[in-house]
């Protein structure tokens, strides 16, 4: 395949909350604002849909890092959601240290919907930090 | 052929000389689990009462194994059939009860459907049986007529007495294999006396018993008894520990995991009538109520198995007892149905 | 006290206070015990107490219809505050009946201890801080730390705070908190790469019995994720990959319901320490939250709830 010269782009998951965060990838988007194109987002609720189990599953199903963005504190459309969430994130990032997975792959970030340049730096920093930590290989049944 | 002998410290040998030929398995602890794994450089035999955490039977009925696998692409849809590796095996030390465990589930997957992979599987293994020389307190292998020191499922019995192994062959199987062995000398008259009268004590010694008569009717009669179910249910919590380290559990799933390109594969598992989701899949499980799951456990062994095959599905080995969380036992629930007067 | 017990427990029943009776009795094997739910006054009098009761009984309460008295020790109470918490339960249909524990013998430390078989030993006493095992003509006296449960060498809550009636005076087992911590502090020394490596060999040996879930009392899901199919989370394949993940997802739901009562690695066919994970992410809670499991029933429950102050930092 031809895709063997080019450098190992990562896959990264991102679940982005669709009042704030979503926002703010459009904001990028339009305007213009250049960043990492490797994260894939899925649009959630709010950011205390994401489950931890979403992440741990979307890097046994082969992604090479998770993004997980919403609301600032306070800015939530729900009152209290992303409190709620940060709690769960917060002991998310310990389950992976427990567990022995490395937690750079996985990023939490408060991005408002105006903070478009915010967006690509994210976006950006995680492709950065997960393509120097390689593929990940946690799952795999050959190592 | 005649009773042959090999002096205990001779074993280690012996066992080694097969491995030239065959994939040896033995008992072996590791990290708090007794298991069947392959022959390192020498065998320990393993101290005291002791048989394995699983029972043998998940060396032929695997938890999990692939059956085929299939990939979708341009050129089209492709389906590749996956049958086990044909590897030629020993497995020693297997206890009794284990073996016969082996010959009741052999009459399930050679019935109307032959199971290739489970027999294939049995065709390939030889298995060398090892007497017990004691046992604990959840062993109840004498109520379901099996002996502790021999088991018509074996090749090979192995039998301890002072020092010496006595080896019965009981299988063409297992006269091949004992040819193939340099030879061994002949076991005296008295030191197969000697067996017999090991066999009688530790029958004598295991008190653990479940009431078997008129069994089948017992069940029937006591099938809709609800508030007996639901109170002999009451502890249990439900786990997959008495059905999946049963020896004569056979249940499984058939589940496709396919991968994002297209590339998958179809894999049988384990599954158990305990939980909830048991046939869940093709349409409901009709066992709605932990006490129906818990009397189907045990209907299913002593009546429905029975009925079709005409053995109780169950040897004693102990295992649901031993490592059940909350002690529930099956051989009380048993002895409580024989009860005329129990009203649940 | 095992007198005591039974006193209270007919006193419930004549009083028609409770409809069942939740408590221990003998097990059928030596040594054990084994839970006891009865309807039956007569039935309920089989309760004992010994250092054997390993049981959380917490985990049947969901199930049971009408008013339950249950026994507890310290850990359980902290169970069923958690349950009452998630009003998964409700105090009004519970007498709780507590009991001050002073740590239970694991059997297991004591089979390795004097190498004898658990159906050979023919007593085990517990006499303060000693422990004395007879075994056919063999006796030996063990330190009680020595023989005791991990879980128990950090007890938070030997005695149930949360309790009707009170069976015994203040208890509480040694405690040595080297000990019981000794596999997370060997893992805390590794590599994650190590630490991973060592999860991943442990969960080969998984059969997903699901026993852990089941005995747990946190797992309080009337439908877990594992049963669920659409999506699916979990494969019913017993591949490493899915019991890995099994637990990681059950580590992190019972996360500020988990009291560490280690009934999920006594559980475990496999010998997992399950407990480990388990602890270590109650530790994590007290320390990012000031949380701890089942101490109060008016607090909301952690996932529930929120400060202002939660740490924030590691959020970008």
């Amino acid at each position: 395949m031809e895709t063997t010269k080019k450098e190992w782009q990562p896959k990264i998951v991102g679940f982005l909350c669709l009042w704030c965060s979503y926002s703010g990838a459009d904001l990028a988007g339009s305007g213009r604002i250049k960043y990492a194109p490797n994260v894939r987002i899925i649009k959630v609720p709010c950011s205390s849909r994401v489950d931890p189990m979403f992440v741990i599953k979307a890097l046994q199903n082969g992604a090479d890092g998770v993004l997980v963005s919403g609301c600032h504190p306070g800015d939530c459309h729900y009152q209290s959601g992303n409190y709620n969430a940060r709690r769960k994130f917060a002991l998310t990032e310990k389950l992976l240290e427990i567990f022995g997975i490395d937690k750079r792959r996985v990023m939490f970030a408060w991005v408002a919907g105006s903070e478009g340049p915010k967006l690509a730096q994210v976006m950006d920093e995680i492709s950065r930090t997960v393509k120097e930590l390689g593929p990940n290989q946690l799952f795999s049944d050959k190592n | 052929m005649k009773e042959k002998k090999i002096s205990e410290d001779k074993l280690p040998e012996l066992l080694k000389t097969l491995k030239d030929k065959f994939l040896v398995l033995v008992p072996e602890e590791n990290d708090g689990v007794i298991e069947f794994k392959a022959l390192g450089d020498t065998y320990a035999p393993l101290p005291g009462f002791s048989n394995s955490t699983r029972p043998v039977r998940t060396l032929f009925h695997l938890t999990y194994e692939p059956m085929f696998q299939f990939a979708n692409s341009e050129e089209g849809f492709s389906l590749e059939e996956i049958q086990p590796e044909e590897v030629k095996r020993v497995i020693f030390g297997v206890r009794p009860c284990d073996a016969n465990a082996l010959g009741i589930i052999d009459n399930l997957f050679k019935d109307t459907y032959e199971d290739s992979y489970y027999l294939k599987r049995r065709e390939n293994t030889y298995i060398i049986g090892l007497g017990c020389d004691t046992h604990d307190d959840a062993c109840f292998c004498t109520s379901l007529d099996v002996s502790p020191v021999f088991s018509q499922n074996v090749d090979l019995m192995f039998n301890l007495i002072d020092g010496t192994f006595i080896i019965k062959s009981n299988t063409e199987k297992g006269e091949e294999l004992l040819l193939s062995l340099s030879d061994l000398a002949e076991a005296k008259d008295e030191e197969l006396q000697k067996l017999n009268e090991k066999e009688e004590k530790i029958k004598e010694s295991i008190s653990r018993n479940v009431n078997l008569e008129n069994i089948d009717s017992r069940m029937r009669a006591n099938f809709e008894n609800s508030s007996f179910w639901q109170k002999v249910s009451g502890k249990c919590i439900g786990c997959g520990i008495c059905t999946y380290n049963c020896p004569t559990c056979h249940c499984f799933d058939i589940i496709d995991e396919e991968s994002k390109e297209g590339k998958g594969a179809r894999f049988r598992c384990y599954d158990s009538c305990a939980f909830p989701l048991f046939t869940k899949m093709p349409m409901e499980n009709p066992r709605h109520y932990k006490w129906e799951r818990v009397r189907q456990k045990v209907h299913h062994k002593f009546e429905y198995f029975p009925l079709n095959f005409g053995v109780i599905a169950c040897v004693g080995c102990g295992r649901c007892i031993r490592q059940c969380p909350v002690n529930w036992d099956i051989t009380e629930v048993i002895n409580e149905i024989s009860k005329p007067d129990n009203k649940g | 006290m095992e007198e005591k017990l039974k006193k209270e427990v007919a006193a419930l029943f004549d009083e028609k206070k409770i409809d069942y009776f939740v408590g221990y009795a003998k097990g059928s094997l030596m040594h054990k015990t084994t839970p006891l739910i009865t309807k039956d006054k007569e039935e309920a009098l089989k309760t004992v107490i010994n250092p054997f009761i390993y049981n959380n009984l917490a985990c049947y309460l969901r199930e049971l219809p009408g008013r339950v008295g249950v026994v507890v020790k310290g850990c359980d109470s902290r169970s069923v505050v958690s349950l009452l918490q998630d009003n998964q339960i409700f105090r009004e249909n519970l007498t709780i009946i507590g009991i001050p524990c002073s740590g239970l013998i694991d059997l297991e430390k004591v089979v390795s201890g004097i190498q004898v078989e658990r159906h050979e030993i023919t007593s085990i006493e517990r006499q303060g801080d000693k422990v004395a095992v007879k075994a056919g003509g063999k006796e030996k006296t063990f330190e009680a730390e020595d023989l005791l449960f991990d879980k128990c060498l950090n007890c938070v809550l030997p005695v149930p705070k949360e309790a009707d009636i009170m069976i015994g005076d203040k208890d509480s087992p040694p405690v040595n908190k080297e000990k019981s911590y000794h596999i997370i502090k060997k893992l805390k020394e590794e590599e994650s790469a190590e630490r991973w490596n060592f999860w991943k060999d442990q969960f080969k040996k998984c059969i997903r019995c699901y026993a852990c879930r089941n005995v747990c009392p946190a797992c309080s899901c009337t439908r877990c994720f594992v049963e669920v199919n659409r999506p699916q989370w979990v494969s019913p394949v017993q591949k490493w990959q899915d019991n890995l993940v099994f637990q990681m997802i059950r580590t992190i739901h019972v996360a500020g319901r988990c009291v560490d009562c280690g009934e999920c690695e006594r559980a475990c066919p496999a010998s997992i320490p399950l407990r480990s994970l388990q602890r270590e992410m109650g530790d994590n809670v007290k320390e990012l939250f000031g949380f701890e499991s089942g101490m109060d029933k008016d607090e909301k429950p952690l996932i529930a709830s929120y400060k202002d102050t939660d740490p924030n930092e590691f959020m970008r």
